[in-house]
């Protein structure tokens, strides 16, 4: 392609349109600055943000995990272990102890989208430094985090995980009075509503990609 | 012989040298704090404000930083060489502010009852020795890219010294346009002929913006900061620097921009002369004000121009120097030494 050119104007030969250049330039001095002064201005945070996994915990200080074990299984970091345990509520089970290596988790959010009992999250606690190893990794204690504050991620991620499900799985506050009844209802099966998520997969969303063929 | 020593005097010029390297070196230091501010403001940022009140402090903190750096010398260095430059480019920087007045007529010193000129050094051939001591300069500059066995280094510092040489003329030939003007090489006393005629930069005003190009090359800042030219040269001669020895550079570069900017202001905008108001009438500490208000504007315009101009290409800017601007000044000194002996 042949490079445009244009003849230079009599002011930019004697190089007087740099005053122009330097008009501009005081100019921006005084406009208002665009920079977020990040830790007294937190980052705005919508549900979308996924930040690092935490434990939900009921209302009454209960945890909501019944240490079954899948999320310690489809980590693909490794991050998680779990130590089971009993309890006298009547979900039998829950962990004794529970722990998530920080420094491992590559937050893939796995956890979150496998567990059945809604009790790991993807929260938006970002912030995320120390000086040693150790406090990297996160006891039950520190994972735990009450309901309400995962409140919104927990319709978000409803309305995005049950776009694949196809009935909802309907409480009975009679059978299970301790259980998911006492749960704070939960949207499920609405399809998500959020703008910041376009391009969802659909159900025959690989119909389209090229088939990979064997040699 | 040693009774013969006025002490006092000795006392008196000791404080006017402090006051003037203390200042010199302090503006320096408050340069790369602005430096940082005024460009975070051209390009909607804010620059650094968490040392201190708005960042005030941060010129401290960078000193302790600089001081606690490793200094590593490169191999192959020549070992006396590469300590030697920083000094030589920063002493000829800070030496230059010597003779520029930094006021207009004569301060009584209290307790001492002394009366001294507001500049250290009252030199008859004050304009000749800005531009010896401030050539000086080059030499840091050369030296420390030679000397630490680096390509880009010496690149850097070939280009600088080309650069240097070539507007080293153009900036004398300009100044001997305003010397012309008043008949004297004594800054002191150019300043007291503009003060009683008027500036030289309405007289001289193709001087002025002469020596203002000039200017800019001699003290290797944008847009002809070739030493430098991070893009293509690294870091230009200062690469292999560290710790306190990078800090000598820049405190040589922002004492040079200081003393340059002191020159312009003796030189063409009539130093601490404040308009409209005769020297007999003007107190010493409003001269003082008004020559640090129009050094400080060249230094603002230092930084202005750093942050709003691309750099120059390397033949532009020797065709600049020596194919326009010394035609220019000679046409101009030789009409104005024309115009001075027929008026
Ligand atoms: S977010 Fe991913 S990596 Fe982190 S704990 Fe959950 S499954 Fe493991
Ligand atoms: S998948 Fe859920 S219920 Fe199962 S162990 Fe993990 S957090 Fe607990």
């Amino acid at each position: 392609m042949a490079i445009q050119t244009r003849s230079l104007s009599w002011m930019e030969r004697v190089y007087l349109s740099l005053l122009k250049g330097l008009g501009i330039t005081f100019r921006t001095m005084f406009r208002k600055h665009i920079v977020r002064k990040y830790p007294e201005e937190p980052i705005p945070r919508s549900p979308i943000t996924r930040g690092q996994p935490r434990l939900a915990q009921n209302e009454d200080g209960t945890t909501r995990c019944v240490s079954c074990g899948l999320c310690e299984f489809v980590c693909p970091a490794y991050a998680i272990t779990i130590t089971g345990g009993e309890t006298e509520r009547f979900i039998e089970r829950e962990p004794k102890e529970f722990q998530i290596d920080m420094l491992r988790c590559i937050l893939c959010g796995f956890c979150e989208e496998v567990c059945p009992k809604e009790a790991i999250f993807m929260s938006d606690e970002l912030e995320f430094a120390g000086p040693t190893r150790a406090e990297h990794v996160l006891d039950k204690q520190a994972l735990l985090r009450p309901i309400s504050k995962l409140r919104q991620r927990i319709e978000f991620s409803n309305s995005i995980y049950n776009r694949w499900r196809r009935t909802a799985l309907p409480a009975d506050p009679a059978k299970n009075p301790a259980g998911p009844a006492a749960e704070p209802p939960v949207a499920i099966g609405v399809p998500h509503t959020d703008p910041t998520v376009r391009n969802a997969p659909s159900q025959d969303s690989n119909k389209n990609l090229p088939t990979r063929r064997e040699p | 012989m040693f009774s013969a020593i006025d002490w006092s005097l000795v006392a008196a010029m000791l404080l006017i040298t402090a006051l003037a390297f203390g200042g010199t070196v302090a503006v320096a230091g408050a340069m790369s704090l602005a430096e940082r501010r005024v460009s975070a403001w051209m390009q909607f940022r804010i620059g650094p404000n968490r040392v201190g009140p708005f960042g005030l402090l941060q010129p401290v903190a960078d000193l302790i930083k600089f001081l606690f750096k490793e200094e590593v010398m490169p191999e192959g260095a020549h070992p006396v060489l590469f300590r030697l430059a920083p000094a030589l480019a920063a002493i000829p920087a800070m030496m230059t502010f010597a003779v520029v007045p930094f006021g207009i007529g004569n301060v009584t010193i209290p307790f001492l009852g002394i009366d001294r000129p507001l500049v250290v050094a009252n030199l008859p051939v004050g304009a000749l020795y800005f531009l010896a001591i401030g050539s000086l300069g080059v030499y840091g500059i050369i030296l420390g890219g030679w000397a630490s066995n680096n390509k880009f280094s010496l690149l850097g510092s070939v280009r600088s010294s080309a650069q240097m040489l070539s507007y080293e003329l153009s900036l004398t030939l300009a100044m001997a346009a305003a010397i012309l003007m008043s008949g004297s090489l004594q800054p002191m006393e150019i300043v007291r002929h503009q003060a009683e005629h008027g500036w030289n930069v309405i007289y001289q005003p193709i001087a002025f913006v002469v020596f203002l190009i000039a200017m800019f090359a001699e003290t290797n800042r944008h847009p002809f900061d070739f030493a430098e030219c991070e893009p293509e040269l690294v870091g230009g001669f200062h690469t292999e620097y560290s710790s306190m020895k990078f800090a000598l550079f820049f405190v040589g570069e922002y004492s040079a921009m200081v003393g340059m900017s002191g020159m312009i202001t003796t030189l063409f905008l009539g130093g601490g002369h404040v308009p409209f108001l005769a020297i007999e009438h003007t107190p010493w500490w409003l001269s003082v004000l008004a020559f640090a208000v129009k050094t400080g504007f060249f230094l603002f315009l230092y930084l202005w121009v750093r942050w709003s101009l691309p750099r120059f290409r390397y033949d532009q800017l020797m065709d600049l120097g020596w194919y326009k601007l010394i035609p220019v000044a000679l046409a101009n000194l030789a009409v104005t030494g024309v115009l001075k002996v027929i008026l």
